[in-house]
């Protein structure tokens, strides 16, 4: 038997953690009981997912003016990437610059052509939606990065530097140091330029 | 529920009437909307979830939809024998079925209307109808999808169209699809090539119970692939263009069969009757093969004096949540299949 549970001292420990907060890396052993007890499990498989695809952060040539997270409905892009489905009405928006070019595979076109409901002939003004507070959320204990509500169909043009720092913080969440490392070397260089 | 009117018969597009019924089940039409001031189901808390389907409620209520001979049936408060029953029936879907929370259908006793509320999406309205009728299918959705709008805000962009949970549905939201049954293309082993010329123009080929399922009985079900950038009309002529295609070669690989190796499909068809009339366990993947069979010698007149709807029926109402339902309880595998065994001799046999 191998580690047991931090939080029971009873079980196995299955499920391995490292957490960061305020740079500080906390390492915790829980056992499948405890971890989803704690609410810890689901965060898991989409974090999996992102290392074995090799960290599909939004990636250098996708677009470095996609908001890492939706500030509507608070999905993040690299769940978005690995469930395949998107959080609300606004996410559309949020992430369109690089889901024209997934709308362009997948039915090679990229707007719309078809019927409209008859009472929003002119474009909607978006409705408020209260952020979802979500206790899973991979980079929980981290700031948000800093972004002003982008409207629906507006391409938003964050600060790059607020950009770099969402990515790193997502890179850390997952583990990905490597990738980290190159993100603050970046921000450093551009803070330093400025 | 009341299950015993659903029990002795299923759904009136699946009686064998319609345009070009011989080959051509069922003609389906689907839209997915999704109210615009609530986030979509995956990042919905349990009280959004149930303030959407609180308000759709209400518009279905307002539309009188709720009425006059349109059943409700919130899964939340159902068992899993219901949502297994539902699924084959094809009033509802596997996500549907194997869902959680707040969630339902409400379909019409014809079964030619089924509105799914918290599936995928906030909303999935659905119509199908005998035979090669996707246009009257889209009609129907579109006289509900108008009702409803006029009471619910749907999510609509002018770049993106009607807005879902998975891109692949963006835009038209809309999914046709037509039900056929082939069993020569499969028996002459032309199927292949018949689906690989018809992915090519963006169709999807799925099974008898849709997405991720296999055929069985050489049914398959021949849907648009792509959702965005092309108008309903174009969807529709798409599939009005290259159903009526498939139609006519599955027909003339039956007039081929039928002038060159009569003896050898009379066998075929009659083993398969044979079986079904004299089998004590039968399981349903055997049902679903023999039963094709049937269905091609009636439609090619080497059985006489069986009727084509009970033949379509007996596809559904072999199932297994069916026979459960009928016997009042759950029934092992073993038992399931001493069970189906009765029931198709029962409507099939000499006795």
């Amino acid at each position: 038997m191998g580690k047991l549970c931090q939080s029971c001292n009873e079980r196995e420990a299955k499920i391995h953690f490292t957490e960061l907060k305020d740079g500080k890396k906390t390492e915790m052993h829980l056992c499948e009981h405890c971890a989803q007890e704690k609410n810890m499990t689901l965060a898991f498989p989409s974090l999996l997912k992102t290392l074995v695809k090799g960290g599909d952060a939004p990636a250098s040539g996708e677009s470095d003016a996609v908001p890492s997270v939706c500030p509507s409905c608070g999905l993040a892009y690299t769940d978005f990437k690995a469930k395949g489905r998107l959080g609300c009405p606004q996410c559309y928006g949020v992430f369109a610059p690089v889901l024209g070019s997934l709308l362009e595979k997948v039915h090679h076109a990229s707007s719309h052509k078809g019927r409209c409901p008859p009472h929003q002939a002119e474009p909607q003004a978006p409705v408020p939606v209260e952020p979802v507070s979500d206790p899973v959320m991979e980079d929980s204990g981290v700031p948000e990065p800093a972004m002003s509500g982008p409207q629906p169909e507006t391409q938003p043009e964050p600060d790059p530097i607020a950009v770099l720092r969402a990515q790193l913080t997502e890179a850390i969440a997952s583990e990905e140091y490597e990738r980290a490392a190159e993100l603050r070397d970046q921000i450093r260089r551009l803070e330093e330029q400025a | 529920m009341n299950y015993d009117d659903l029990l002795t018969q299923s759904g009136e597009w699946l009686r064998g009437s319609g345009p070009d019924s011989d080959i051509v089940i069922s003609s389906r039409v689907r839209l997915a909307r999704n109210l615009a001031q609530y986030p979509f189901l995956t990042r919905a808390t349990d009280d959004q979830r149930q303030e959407v389907h609180a308000a759709v409620q209400d518009a279905l209520d307002d539309l009188g939809l709720r009425r006059n001979g349109h059943s409700y049936i919130n899964l939340v408060e159902s068992d899993a024998l219901t949502s297994l029953f539902l699924l084959e029936r094809h009033l509802i879907s596997r996500e549907l079925a194997n869902g959680s929370g707040d969630r339902g259908v409400l379909f019409n006793r014809s079964e030619m209307r089924a509105i799914m509320v918290n599936e995928e999406d906030h909303l999935r309205i659905q119509a199908i109808r005998a035979g090669f009728q996707v246009r009257d299918a889209f009609a129907d959705t579109i006289d509900i999808d108008d009702g409803l709008e006029g009471l619910l805000h749907f999510a609509f962009s002018e770049r993106f169209g009607y807005l879902t949970a998975c891109p692949t549905n963006v835009g038209t939201g809309m999914r046709a699809s037509v039900m056929m049954h082939l069993p020569a293309l499969v028996f002459t082993k032309q199927i292949d090539k018949v689906f690989a010329s018809v992915t090519k123009i963006n169709l999807a080929v799925r099974g008898f119970y849709g997405e991720g399922t296999q055929a069985s009985g050489d049914f398959y079900q021949i849907s648009n692939q792509v959702t965005l950038g092309v108008s309903e009309d174009d969807l529709l002529d798409l599939l009005e263009r290259v159903v009526p295609r498939i139609v006519s070669y599955e027909r003339e690989v039956r007039e081929h069969l039928m002038s060159r190796e009569k003896v050898r499909l009379e066998d075929k068809v009659w083993r398969a009757l044979g079986v079904l009339r004299s089998a004590r366990r039968i399981s349903s993947e055997e049902t679903m093969e023999h039963l094709s069979s049937v269905r091609l010698g009636v439609n090619l007149g080497l059985i006489d004096e069986m009727d084509i709807g009970l033949v379509n029926e007996l596809f559904i109402l072999t199932q297994p949540a069916h026979l459960q339902t009928l016997n009042k309880r759950d029934l092992d595998t073993g038992e399931r299949d001493a069970a189906r065994a009765v029931f198709i001799r029962k409507h099939l046999g000499l006795e």
